[in-house]
């Protein structure tokens, strides 16, 4: 675990926000999470990595939570106040020869984090990113995607793909041999893996990451 | 004021890698003249390591420890805790106890007991690191014939359920040499059964430390032991399914002394339920890691963990893990009832299996390891196994020993039979989880006793 510095706050929504952290020495892949808390304190939670790998800091995408004891605090703190970071960990990340190829981004909510990362690391991906929001005002910074590769899937609002993630993937099947990755709540990972396996991709080629 | 000879006590929850620190603290106060005993009324220091894999383990503590505070008005007693402390339990356990030690602070045990006669809560530097002065430690190994060698520490894995990368930390690799020595000191002391401990034992090497990969490792351990000359079995626990390699097998194939005998927990059958865990492998993975072990170390036996009633975990979810359970016939199956543990992410879940449907689950998963389990067992009757005795059955005059796949015989007393002989034993009956047997006597059989 390692002491950085809060370098400030974006809000992206009334209840999500990015917060921008003295980066240091961290090296990490796209895709993976650090664990971030108030320096000293018990409590950490897990946030993927929101920024690219050749940004000089480090951003992490968090909705807070109601009564969140974590998000919550982090949302208050001034900048300049120190934070404990550690990491990075995990494996949702894209592989060297998965990245030649065309690839399926999912995600729900603050979910989208991992593929933002992705995305700003190696800008030439060629990907579709699906993302579930309620209204398009949940479509956090949806102008760092390139045109056509981000598809709004709203389930509530106007605009965009009128319904779900699944509802999409519905209509537009997808070719058995396209790496697919997803990133979000259980209950849209869960119907979405069904349903991909349902069209032919094996579960080999089905990654998932659950925020909870 | 403490004195030099004050007796200690020891007392180990939870898994091996637990029962391993034990022994390298044990080995720790002995060197510094402290004086061990078994009975925990006679002590003067109690050391408990802890566990918090599972609410029970942690409740445990806290019962013993309210016991041990309860002596101290009547005689002079210290008390620490160590071994896996959740951050969330840090606090408190240390307002119960003396003093905390973590792990990486073990080999300074003997000064926080001795400063000034007070303890004090080691602050401490954090997690164990690879170049920690606790690998140095040669450990009072708990028995004569089978010996742990911790290879790792902590994990990267972050599995929802578990609260491990919060106690013990990074996964950090303990360097090679320092592994190799051990296992030939062990070898040449006349060790029969030796298990290399870690979390994810097959991510040996994987962190920044530089290590070779754990398949490289396995075969300088089997080197070492194939040049002592006698029948050395070695085991690791655990592996994770994510990195198991076909290298891993192979090694285990080409070494006499590396047991055929693997642990892979399952966890569970249901890809859903992988996906909520963090097990970043899915069924299909799991098969076919064991069709390769199948085909690659056809006489191995194949043990296991599996978790029911985890958050969420619906019938037919719990259906997948049977039918598993059904097609892998397990040899061995370690089925825990889920329990939330403070610390890990799932804690953050409802809790929402049941304990009449968890249990139900347990009894039934454990019917398929019967069933399973049993059948192998039956095969075995007739055949002459090589067993490395243990000790005293429950059953009088009779003595309990493993075979190499971990298979537990029962058979009787006879003079020159002692703990820690590799001796063969002809099978006679089998029952579900063991199987008895008569040692032989014919020369060929008695030939597998070698050098002991």
């Amino acid at each position: 675990m390692s002491r950085h510095a809060l370098l400030g706050r974006r809000d992206l929504s009334p209840s999500a926000y990015v917060l921008r952290i003295e980066r240091g020495a961290l090296r990490f892949t796209p895709g993976q999470y650090v664990t971030v808390g108030a320096a000293g304190g018990v409590e950490t939670r897990e946030y993927s990595v929101y920024s690219g790998v050749d940004d000089p800091y480090l951003e992490v995408l968090i909705k807070e939570v109601a009564d969140g004891s974590v998000s919550c605090r982090l949302r208050r703190l001034p900048a300049g106040s120190p934070l404990d970071v550690e990491g990075p960990f995990g494996f949702f990340t894209v592989a060297a020869e998965q990245a030649r190829g065309p690839l399926l981004f999912v995600a729900t909510g603050t979910g989208i984090a991992p593929f933002h990362a992705m995305v700003q690391s190696d800008p030439g991906l060629d990907y579709l990113l699906l993302h579930g929001v309620r209204t398009l005002d949940d479509c956090y910074e949806s102008a760092a995607y390139r045109p056509g590769r981000y598809v709004p899937c709203v389930s509530r609002g106007t605009g965009g793909f009128q319904g779900r993630v699944t509802d999409y993937l519905r209509r537009h099947p997808v070719a058995a041999s396209t790496p697919c990755f997803l990133c979000g709540n259980s209950a849209m990972i869960f119907a979405a893996f069904d349903l991909l396996k349902g069209q032919g991709v094996p579960s080999e080629h089905l990654f998932a990451e659950v925020y909870f | 004021m403490i004195g030099i000879a004050m007796t200690y006590h020891l007392v180990s929850f939870g898994c091996q890698m637990n029962l391993s620190d034990t022994e390298r603290i044990a080995a720790v106060l002995d060197a510094a003249g402290f004086e061990r005993t078994e009975r925990e009324e006679d002590a003067e220091l109690i050391g408990a390591v802890a566990c918090s894999v599972r609410q029970r383990a942690i409740d445990r503590v806290d019962a013993r420890i309210e016991r041990w505070n309860a002596w101290k008005k009547r005689r002079p007693l210290l008390t620490f805790v160590s071994g896996c402390v959740l951050p969330h339990d840090e606090a408190r356990l240390a307002g119960k106890f003396d003093f905390l030690v973590r792990t990486a602070d073990v080999p300074s045990l003997p000064d926080l007991i001795r400063q000034d006669g007070v303890m004090t809560v080691a602050s401490g530097g954090g997690y164990l690191g690879a170049d920690d002065a606790f690998w140095k430690i040669a450990p009072r190994y708990s028995s004569p014939f089978a010996a742990f060698v911790p290879i790792q520490n902590g994990c990267d894995k972050f599995c929802t359920f578990c609260a491990v990368p919060y106690t013990r930390g990074r996964e950090v690799s303990r360097p090679s040499a320092g592994i190799v020595d051990e296992v030939a000191r062990l070898a040449a002391a006349g060790y029969r059964s030796i298990t290399l401990l870690g979390q994810n034992v097959n991510s040996y090497g994987a962190d920044a430390s530089g290590e070779c990969s754990f398949a490289e490792l396995l075969h300088r351990v089997a080197g070492v032991c194939e040049r002592a000359g006698r029948t050395i079995w070695v085991y690791f626990t655990s592996p994770h399914p994510q990195d198991m390699s076909v290298e891993v097998l192979q090694a285990m194939a080409a070494h006499p002394s590396l047991a055929k005998q693997v642990h892979l927990p399952l966890q569970s059958g249901d890809d859903k339920v992988l996906i909520r865990m963090n097990r970043n492998y899915r069924l299909d993975r799991y098969r076919r890691i064991v069709e390769q072990i199948r085909q690659i170390l056809p006489q191995a036996t194949l043990s296991t963990d599996v978790i029911v009633g985890f958050t969420g975990e619906t019938g037919q979810q719990f259906e997948q893990t049977r039918r598993a359970m059904r097609e892998f016939r397990f040899n061995m199956a370690y089925v825990a009832a889920y329990s939330p543990r403070p610390g890990a992410a799932s804690s953050r879940w409802a809790d929402d299996v049941p304990a009449a449907v968890k249990k139900e689950r347990v009894r039934i998963l454990s019917e398929e390891l019967q069933r399973s389990a049993g059948a192998y067992n039956a095969a075995l009757v007739g055949s002459t196994q090589p067993v490395l005795v243990e000790g005293p059955a429950r059953r009088a005059g009779y003595l309990t020993g493993r075979t190499e796949g971990r298979v537990i015989v029962r058979f009787p007393a006879h003079a020159g039979l002692t703990p820690g002989r590799i001796v063969p034993v002809r099978v006679t009956g089998a029952a579900p989880l063991s199987v008895e047997g008569e040692p032989a006597a014919e020369p060929a059989a008695a030939a597998v006793e070698m050098a002991s």
